[in-house]
């Protein structure tokens, strides 16, 4: 039997949200097999934690980048900007794991900047020194005042739980983790799986792209928490039981 | 029978206290079970014990065992028929190890044992789920 748990926009909010409880104990015959897949579609050009503008518009120009790092610690990281170019929206990632630096698009067209943020940063803090500044290429006029630079990777966790008690409380069973990239992900519950004796079960707590197998209640539902405004992006949970 | 509610409410005073017995059928394959302990003042240990009968409830075997002192916690296992249990195991009455269970063993009935040592304020709840 499948079932469809969740699909929709991710929440506008970082609280924790649940799915409606969907009862196993109505299936005909005992569930002992449960998957679940989760689809994550990121929109890069709406989520959420970025920089701030000060000049979103200009005449049509590349943007430049300038990371300062004075005392040298940065060895990864990737500043994203995302624009209109002939009123296309455009992304372009570059790549910063040479630390300090002038950094130009290659898209030399831009004529409004939605979006610039920085993620996937390494080694970062060495003397919190580091700074991040753009600027339109011609004119010279600013996008992003120079500012900390900071990790900027957004999480959105799912935990698929599941009750013991008549739904009183939950247990985490799996948990799909997401950031910045779309992604499907499977996993799944059998009831054969040696469960751990006296395990302490988490409720909206599990490790990144955990599993507790071997647990399966009368009910399983969602939790699922964004860690920043992820507005665009959006999620689809499927779960079939056998 | 599928998910019951084994133990609810205050946790009862120092001694030994069986449940009623809880006829689960012949075709249960999966037992899980959570204990829910919620401690506000005083005891020592607790010890809870999940049992089967395979005589119709003359006599009762361990097959978890949960202890518990004076943290609350919650905390679940769960046993299954299709684990291999040893050969002629001798099964225990209360006495099963400390935070461990006996997987392959599960009769036609459950129910709960509970040990308390000490007076607690408190509560606990014993819930289980069998498929």
């Amino acid at each position: 039997m499948r079932v469809t748990l969740l699909n929709g926009a991710l929440p506008a909010d970082a609280n924790v949200h649940y799915s409606d409880p969907w009862p196993m104990s109505k299936l005909p015959s005992a569930a002992e097999y449960l998957v679940a897949q989760a689809r994550y579609t990121y929109d890069p050009a709406s989520s959420g934690f970025h920089y701030t503008l000060v000049n979103d518009t200009h005449a049509a120009s590349a943007v430049k980048v300038t990371v300062v790092d004075t005392t040298p610690s940065i060895t990864a990281g990737t500043v994203r900007v995302i624009g209109l170019v002939a009123d296309v929206v455009t992304v372009e990632d570059i790549d910063i794991s040479a630390g300090a630096g002038v950094y130009t698009t290659v898209e030399a067209a831009f004529t409004e900047i939605i979006l610039v943020k920085s993620f996937g940063l390494a080694t970062l803090g060495g003397s919190g020194d580091e700074t991040i500044a753009a600027e339109w290429d011609t004119g010279a006029e600013s996008i992003v005042d120079a500012t900390n630079l900071v990790e900027q990777t957004e999480n959105f966790n799912v935990f698929l739980q599941t009750t013991l008690d008549g739904g009183a409380t939950w247990c985490d069973i799996a948990n799909f983790h997401f950031q910045i990239t779309s992604a499907v992900k499977v996993s799944a519950i059998k009831i054969t799986t040696a469960l751990a004796a006296n395990t302490t079960p988490t409720s909206a707590g599990m490790s990144a792209d955990a599993i507790l197998s071997g647990l399966l209640g009368d009910f399983v539902r969602l939790a699922y928490v964004a860690e920043y405004a992820f507005s665009g992006s959006s999620i689809a949970v499927d779960v079939v039981v056998h | 029978m599928s998910q019951v509610t084994l133990v609810s409410g205050a946790i009862h005073a120092a001694g030994t206290r069986e449940t009623d017995a809880y006829h689960i059928g012949r075709n249960a394959r999966y037992l899980a079970a959570q204990v829910d302990f919620v401690r506000t003042s005083g005891g020592t240990t607790i010890d809870v014990y999940i049992q089967t009968s395979l005589d119709n409830g003359a006599t009762w075997a361990d097959v978890m065992n949960f202890s518990l002192a004076t943290t609350t916690a919650r905390k679940v296992s769960a046993v299954v028929v299709t684990t291999a249990l040893a050969a002629a195991v001798t099964p225990t009455d209360g006495t099963l190890t400390a935070n461990t269970i006996l997987s392959g063993l599960i009769g036609s009935k459950i129910r709960v044992k509970t040990v308390v040592v000490g007076t607690y304020v408190g509560t606990l709840n014993v819930s289980a789920v069998v498929r």
